[in-house]
């Protein structure tokens, strides 16, 4: 079966492998193996801990096959987006130009560098093996994410977001940072993306734009892809708006992709998670689709399963609560599909 | 003999058939003539002592004093800025520089300005094309700094002089349509027209009020920042040669340069000098074309001449002494019409 679960630090040959596949497009997940080393140190060290409230940790989560060991998928979360360093993204703002006495209102859209996102908690790092494209598990390290914080709700901020990747060819050529970005930095969009992932913040201050860009000045090449997702980020958009994430306040700085962002209680999942217990037992039809998430002697896990629901009990097939490691009434939290 | 003097009533016609021949661009003698009516009264009420200091300004015009003919006209205001603002771009640098990344750009980046209130400004500068010959130009445009020079006391310390900017024959600005186009969806003639009868603070309003990157206008745009419409060349190459600068401000709807100085660093105001008159006529004119006025407030009178003129007198025939209305052992002040490197290029 496929499990979603906890990075451990016997992962990180399998992960080099990944972050070398997902390219540069996902910069939360640099091919830099004392990077990735870091980070899942990081992630053990924070699932660890005893947290009353935010603040550095990040949790790394990868997508198993538990039978070949074979690891297809990641997923992290940032408790805070800019715990250490600010988190940097464009605000899309509304600038009027009103002249009574010529009969003109013009509403100027502005693109205003701030960071303001810093103190939101941030799903990074996501990255699916292509093969897996089409199946549920793109779905189950989204949405395996999002039960995680809602059942541990006070590890994480009351606003929750994700940064997409934004509109570039197969040759890295990103339309926005052609027209913006590089006129302040003078690098490739690749390049810039490598530093973003794995250097100290303050260049963005440094580099950026501090004052407002209009945007009818940039580039109509640029224009056209603001907050426009990556094809190949889709199915992330789609699920994350299914969820109740918005896109329409901010862009990434460097390729313009959305970022979507949506209040924790006003998420679809929040409101519709169960909490209750597991029975397994044979399943006869008029089963559905369950996200099940549960507390393991190797942290939070989270697999996908046909089940039903009775009151405070979610019933599976007993060959699967024993392969997920599950006990009879361990409790669970879960959440129709 | 050409005569600059203050304008009149009387001069209202001439003024509008003059205005028709100026073109987009050409914002403060707008053919409109309720607001030139405006204007002359303006004028004339600061003459009278009886302007406030926001209203105050002075117009000149060049007239032929045979045929009585009016041809162009040149103007200074005294204040501006200070009912409604005074718009510039500033053309300031922003820098951009990371020392980790080893990156450093400057960009240049238009800042929105008032730092020209309370400066006095030379406008209205227009010189009906038949008549653009025999130094009238330099006439037209020096004697009112000879005028200041006269009245410092009437004026601020520093002195703009805005230059009409690139624009063609459609009246179509390429600054324009890269910047003001976006804010608001007029042509750039008729915002000149507007600005030209007073509404510029009310399309101001429309701008962007945050500094732009220079980089995200156009490459035409770009190319005509500072720049000046060929037919303004003339204009700006006089007020160079007596000292203005561009200083790094630039007009908000077509980029043509704001050109600068302080009123006592003018060329003129600082080599003119004040001469007793003797009325002759037996007298041989020199090489070095001389820039006279009188000193009278209200019947301000300047001409040029070939006049001999030692250290404490001049000569100047019966006809000038009476076109500038003086008499024989009264003061008048001279200058040379020309820069020095100017004259000694004419002497060659």
């Amino acid at each position: 079966m496929i499990i979603l679960r906890p990075v451990r630090l016997t992962d990180l040959n399998n992960i080099e492998r990944l972050a070398i596949e997902s390219g540069p497009m996902v910069c939360t997940l640099p091919a830099k193996r004392e990077h990735l080393l870091r980070k899942i140190e990081q992630s053990v060290n924070s699932f660890d801990e005893d947290v009353f409230s935010p603040g550095e940790e990040s949790y790394f989560f990868v997508l198993e096959d538990t039978t070949s060991g074979q690891i297809m998928g990641t997923g992290a979360i940032n408790a805070l987006a800019g715990y250490r360093e600010a988190f940097y993204s464009f605000r899309n703002d509304i600038l009027i130009h009103s002249s009574r006495e010529l009969n003109i209102h013009s509403r100027i859209h502005a693109l205003t560098l701030n960071h303001d996102l810093s103190d939101h908690s941030q799903l990074c790092s996501f990255y699916v093996d292509p093969n897996l494209y089409t199946t549920r598990f793109p779905a189950l390290i989204t949405l395996g994410r999002l039960l995680f914080m809602n059942a541990f709700a006070n590890r994480f901020a009351n606003e929750w977001m994700a940064v997409l990747p934004g509109i570039a060819d197969a040759n890295g050529r990103a339309p926005f940072w052609e027209h913006v970005g590089r006129k302040f930095f003078g690098m490739n969009y690749n390049q810039v993306e490598y530093y973003n992932g794995t250097r100290n913040k303050s260049f963005v201050a440094e580099l950026m734009p501090h004052y407002p860009l209009y945007v009818p000045l940039i580039n109509e090449e640029a224009q056209a892809v603001i907050g426009q997702v990556h094809q190949d980020a889709e199915l992330q958009y789609q699920l994350l708006n299914d969820q109740g994430f918005e896109p329409d306040k901010y862009v990434e700085i460097f390729d313009s992709g959305p970022i979507l962002t949506a209040p924790h209680n006003a998420l679809a999942l929040c409101l519709n998670m169960k909490t209750g217990s597991v029975v397994g037992k044979t399943l006869h039809a008029d089963t559905k689709q369950y996200l099940i998430g549960f507390q393991a002697a190797k942290g939070f896990c989270a697999f996908i399963a046909d089940g039903i629901q009775t009151e405070d009990q979610l019933i599976i097939t007993k060959e699967l609560m024993e392969e997920a490691g599950l006990r009879q009434r361990q409790p669970v939290w879960f959440l129709a599909l | 003999m050409m005569v600059i003097r203050p304008v009149a009533r009387d001069d209202k016609q001439a003024l509008l058939k003059l205005a028709t021949k100026t073109g987009v661009g050409f914002t403060s003698l707008p053919n409109n003539e309720s607001r030139l009516v405006e204007r002359i009264e303006r004028m004339i009420a600061t003459w009278d002592g009886e302007a406030p200091i926001h209203d105050q300004g002075y117009l000149f015009v060049l007239e032929d004093s045979e045929t009585q003919q009016v041809v162009g006209i040149s103007g200074v205001e005294v204040a501006i800025g200070l009912t409604e603002p005074w718009y510039d771009f500033r053309v300031g640098t922003l820098v951009h520089a990371s020392k980790e990344l080893d990156v450093y750009t400057q960009m240049p980046t238009l800042f929105l300005s008032n730092d020209h209130t309370g400066y006095s400004e030379l406008c209205t500068l227009f010189l009906d094309p038949d008549f653009r010959k025999d130094k009238n130009g330099h006439l037209l445009s020096k004697s009112r700094m000879l005028f200041m020079s006269t009245f410092e006391d009437k004026f601020a310390d520093k002195l703009i002089a805005e230059m009409r900017g690139v624009s063609d024959q459609n009246g179509n600005s390429p600054f324009w349509e890269s910047l003001g186009r976006h804010f608001f969806s007029i042509d750039f003639s008729e915002a000149d027209y507007l600005t030209g009868i007073g509404q510029k603070a009310f399309i101001a309003e429309l701008m962007p009020k945050h500094p732009m990157y220079v980089d995200f206008l156009t490459d035409e745009a770009k190319a005509v920042i500072a720049e000046v419409h060929e037919s303004t060349l003339p204009a700006r190459r006089i007020l160079e040669s007596e000292g203005m600068r561009y200083e790094g401000y630039i007009d908000i709807f077509d980029a043509g340069p704001t050109l600068e100085a302080y009123t006592k660093d003018l060329r003129i105001v600082r080599e003119n000098e004040l001469r007793k008159v003797v009325v002759s006529n037996d007298y041989e004119e020199t090489e070095s074309t001389l820039l006279i006025g009188n000193q009278s407030y209200k019947n301000y009178r300047a001409i040029i001449g070939c006049q001999p003129c030692n250290e404490t007198e001049i000569t100047l025939s019966p006809q000038q002494a009476e076109t500038l209305c003086v008499g024989e052992g009264d003061f008048i002040r001279v200058a040379p019409l020309f820069a020095k490197e100017r004259r000694e290029e004419l002497a060659q």
